[in-house]
């Protein structure tokens, strides 16, 4: 048959089905009518006439199938059948239905979640056109000792990229940068991005509100405008429409909001989207910086780039180099050494969070297939329970691969009905995801903006299509198989006594788990070791760590605002102390700013250049309140502060980095600050984590604070009970003192510690979650089989008891199998888990990969779970009573 | 034993083109012409002939069409289209240089080899 004559066949039988089988019916029974007629003449009574008809026709339905098949649509038929009939066969057994659509729903829901966020972190390119062709430029400066791709870029660099290369239709930078925005009467600290006027221009976003800012709108004197996110825009503006025109203040000045990015569209980093987005002769009017090729700049810049069309990477790449050679001939003070390459975004984008989205990637898929074995035991449970129905249809002709169609439609409805959930419950994930990750206090950062796409909805629709046939395949050629079998051999119960193919599944169960529980036991602990470890400060005490913003003329009035505030605040009652410094440890600005050391001892280019250290200016008090002990020397004191006493505090690493075989108390360095002072060190402290657990320690030093310092610091309350009580009072103290002041961040140090563990805690919740997960589901898979074996075999232990075994006997004769299964899973699954346990070690902290502990238990909880899962039915098979086993059937 | 042939795979769509070239005939017309013309020494299940009519008018060399019998009755009538008339000449010219090889070979004496 030609392919267009099937294809009208199929569609005439699509749109007059009906019709078709009328037709078919009516020709099948005007020939049985003549023939009884016919046989009526021969004499034979009407009625034996017609059985004869019937007899000599054949199998009257059978032929219908092969004529529905002659005409090519025997196949859609049949699945219209199969999907209504295996509805009859799904509906009637609600609890088998239930608990496989509940438990593949949890797989496919699991995966969908996960790679929802790979989908945002890493699979998702910039919504700008031609994505392919912007490229993040990355700029070395040796001076600084900073690694090529991870440090950003100087102004100077930025200026000799756009005016020198013609490989990028254009260049444009970024930094982020804080802003005080008035949202509805309070005033707010939000990201900013501080771009180059052109940046839209050569990212062309375009936007989902209003207008673009053009560079040349941007630079227009006397412009005051700015984009907004997306996000930021939807959460305190309502998604507002006629906002874009309107104005905002920020800064304390009027700025029209030109327009509003598109949903998606990001800076720098994948996990964190900007509020806002000011240009930088915007930036420049607000507060007065005004970044220029000779000003040299403590923030760096991200560079971004476009790739003029047909340009190629390597091109670029090799304009670049020339570039940076020039540079370095021109200007050899700053960028002598210097380097430069352009990469792809794809290759960058989320980087840190790719390795980690994979894994879990991998992890959920593990648990999907934990969810397929399980769904695909109960199936072949199923079947061997409808075999007689089976064994029926295969007598009535079907044949096999009818049977197989059979099984593997009510495969795909089961499928189609766990999708459906799982989108659901991938769904309320996604909503619930944001809130679970650790939100920082500052009014507006948004966090991974994890959603459904087209995308998400695809990998999901595959990962439940491809479930039904991981599930549902090999039953149901079991069960097809076995129908032939059967029918042959009526009651073929020798078939499937050891259920071969079950016993295998439950294997692979019990090794996957293994796999899973050993991962999540190295991620807890992990994560107990981080919460355990000495961050070189009392993290646990009760203490509040707060952030102001307050507008004073002069320095000396910042001071005097500082030194009245904190007296207020010691004079409430429940708190013990307080203390100031630029920034406390796990603060959210990272490891921290560095100041350049000169020190005596040193040689080239640390003798002419400086060596960077990182450092923080600090108040009387700060080391007694943090708990960071003091291990030489003295710390630094109020009349250290009333003097601007040049001295200074450093840990351990810099004082046996420095003055490796000196003592360092006395000795003095240059620092790099405006009066090029020598500062004398008279105290060594222990070492602190700055931004982590993880770090390693790292030269530090602390200073005074001097008088021009105060407009950048935090502060540390220490309580006597919980620090949140009396977080209402400090306000209260602060705004009587200046009512124009902004809390920007207001937390309890504990909390504040938290979230800076949170990766560790978000992989270890989120793996223990889906180990939790795979566990049940072996569970599940374990008790079912053993069930199964002890019922198939409920016979045979009866004779045996009958014939005199004993009680230990049969238990011994039951255990074996299912110890058997269970010791080959976990063999298989150490293996496994030994391999796994590799790809993790980035993750880890203070646990090695192949950890002992961690093996060894979740080896013990794999054993315990599965001996109690084979327990109940064992249970069962030792009470079998000889008599009603022997009679049964 | 049943002195009647049992049908030989894939003769019957050759007996039913044949039957049919005499002249259009509904399905139990074909059976008759077939019984007819093979002397009553062909039995088939009569309900096999109805997925092999359905598959020759899919091949495009029967043609059916609704109309009425001789005794007013309403039947599905089927006829050779030109495919199947130039199928069915292939057909016999197929079988009967397969009939006269076997011939060859029974009749083929000892001393012959």
């Amino acid at each position: 048959m030609t392919i267009l004559s099937r294809l009208r066949a199929l569609t005439h039988f699509l749109l007059r089905r009906s019709e078709v089988e009328g037709e078919m019916e009516e020709e099948f029974r005007s020939h049985l009518r003549r023939r009884a007629q016919d046989l009526e003449r021969q004499g034979l009574s009407r009625a034996e006439a017609e059985r004869e008809a019937r007899r000599e026709f054949g199998g009257y339905q059978s032929y219908k199938e092969e004529c529905r098949e002659a005409l090519g649509t025997r196949l859609l038929g049949e699945f219209i059948a199969d999907a209504r009939f295996g509805r009859r066969q799904l509906r009637r057994n609600p609890g088998f239905t239930i608990g496989a659509v509940l438990t593949l729903a949890l797989g496919i829901g699991a995966n969908t979640a996960v790679f929802s966020l790979v989908d945002e972190v890493w699979l998702r390119p910039r919504p700008v056109p031609h994505p392919e062709r912007v490229v993040r430029i990355y700029t070395s400066n040796p001076t600084s000792g900073s690694e090529i791709s991870s440090a950003g870029s100087s102004y100077l660099d930025y200026d000799a990229i756009s005016r020198g290369g013609q490989s990028f239709s254009g260049v444009a930078c970024l930094q982020m940068r804080g802003a005080m925005i008035d949202t509805q009467g309070e005033s707010k600290l939000v990201d900013a991005a501080v771009v180059s006027d052109n940046f839209f221009d050569v990212l062309a976003p375009g936007a989902a509100a209003g207008h673009l800012l053009t560079a040349a709108a941007a630079s227009a004197p006397g412009t005051l405008a700015v984009m907004l996110s997306h996000p930021f825009w939807s959460d305190h503006f309502n998604a507002d429409p006629s906002l874009p025109g309107k104005t905002v203040i920020l800064d304390g000045r009027h700025v029209v909001v030109a327009g509003i990015l598109p949903r998606g569209f990001r800076g720098t980093e994948p996990t964190v989207t900007p509020n806002i987005w000011i240009p930088l002769s915007t930036w420049g009017v607000l507060t007065g910086e005004r970044p220029t090729p000779e000003s040299g700049s403590s923030n760096p810049f991200d560079l971004f780039g476009r790739l003029r069309p047909g340009v190629p990477l390597a091109q670029a790449n090799a304009e670049l180099a020339v570039i940076a050679a020039r540079l370095a001939r021109e200007r050899p003070q700053t960028n002598a050494g210097g380097k430069m390459m352009c990469l792809g975004e794809s290759q960058v984008q989320g980087e840190g969070l790719r390795g980690f989205s994979l894994i879990l990637l991998a992890i959920s898929g593990l648990v999907l297939l934990l969810a397929c074995a399980n769904v695909a035991s109960l199936l072949i449970a199923r079947a061997e329970l409808r075999r007689h129905e089976f064994v029926m249809r295969a007598a009535l002709g079907a044949g096999r691969r009818r049977l197989l169609r059979q099984l593997l439609t009510e495969a795909a409805l089961l499928g189609a009905a766990a999708t459906a959930g799982a989108l659901l419950i991938g769904m309320w994930v996604d909503a619930v995801l944001p809130k679970v990750l650790p939100q920082i206090d500052l009014g507006a950062t948004t966090p991974i903006d994890a959603h459904m796409t087209t995308r998400v909805l695809w990998f999901s629709l595959g990962a439940g299509l491809l479930s039904v046939f991981a599930f549902g395949g090999i039953p149901a050629t079991q069960g097809s198989a076995h129908a032939l079998a059967g029918a042959l051999k009526q009651q073929g119960r020798g078939v499937t006594a050891r259920a071969p193919v079950r016993s295998v599944l439950v294997v692979v169960q019990v090794a996957i788990s293994l796999v899973l529980v050993v991962a999540a036991g190295l991620l807890v602990r992990s994560l107990m070791n981080a919460e355990a470890a000495d961050p070189g400060f009392d993290a646990h005490q009760n203490m509040l760590v707060l952030d102001f913003a307050a507008d004073f003329r002069t320095d000396r009035a910042y001071r005097a605002f500082v030194g009245e505030a904190r007296r207020g605040i010691e004079s409430t009652p429940g708190v013990l102390g307080t203390a100031v410094a630029m920034r406390i440890p796990f603060g959210l600005s990272g490891s921290g700013a560095t100041l350049k050391v000169f020190f005596a001892g040193a040689t080239g280019r640390a003798a002419t250049d400086g060596i960077p250290v990182l450092f923080d200016h600090v108040s009387d008090n700060f080391f007694a309140m943090m708990g960071t002990p003091i291990l030489r020397g003295r710390p630094i004191d109020a009349h250290d502060l009333q003097t601007d006493a040049h001295v200074m505090v450093i840990n351990q690493t810099m004082a046996g980095r420095f003055w490796p075989s000196q003592d360092a108390i006395g000795q003095s360095v240059r620092l790099e600050k405006p009066d090029g002072a020598r500062y004398e060190v008279v105290g060594i402290a222990e070492d602190c984590k700055n931004a982590d657990y993880v770090e390693t320690p790292v030269p530090y030093l602390y200073t005074p604070m001097g008088l021009g310092d105060y407009g950048e610091l935090e502060m540390v309350v220490k309580t006597a009970a919980d620090p949140s009580s009396v977080a209402g009072p400090v306000r209260r103290t602060l705004l009587n003192l200046d009512p124009g002041l902004t809390i920007v961040y207001s937390n309890t140090l504990r909390e504040h510690v938290r979230m800076a563990i949170a990766n560790e805690r978000i992989s270890a919740e989120l793996v223990a979650a889906l180990g939790a997960l795979g566990l049940l589901l072996a569970a599940v898979g374990l008790y079912g089989l053993t069930s199964y074996l002890v019922g198939s075999r409920t016979r045979e232990i009866g004779i045996r008891m009958a014939l005199g075994a004993t009680r230990s006997s049969i238990l011994r004769l039951v255990t074996f199998r299912a110890l058997a299964l269970t010791s080959l899973g976990l063999a298989i699954g150490l293996a496994g888990a030994l391999g796994v346990a590799g790809l993790l070690r980035a993750l880890l902290f203070g646990v090695a990969p192949h950890n002992f502990f961690v093996f060894a238990v979740a080896t013990a909880v794999l054993a315990l779970v599965a001996g109690a899962a084979s327990f109940v039915p064992v249970l069962r098979a030792t009470r079998v009573n000889p008599n009603e086993a022997l009679h049964y059937e | 034993m049943d002195s009647r042939a049992q049908i030989l795979p894939g003769t019957l769509d050759l007996l039913i083109l044949k039957a049919v070239s005499l002249g259009p005939l509904h399905g139990y017309g074909v059976l008759l012409r077939i019984g007819q013309i093979s002397k009553g020494a062909l039995a088939i299940e009569q309900g096999a002939l109805y997925p092999a009519l359905f598959r020759l008018v899919g091949k495009g060399l029967l043609k059916a069409t609704w109309g009425t019998s001789d005794n007013n009755q309403r039947a599905k009538f089927y006829e050779l289209t030109a495919a199947g008339r130039k199928r069915l000449r292939e057909e016999i010219e197929g079988w009967d240089r397969l009939v006269a090889a076997i011939g060859t070979v029974l009749s083929t004496q000892q001393e012959e080899i």
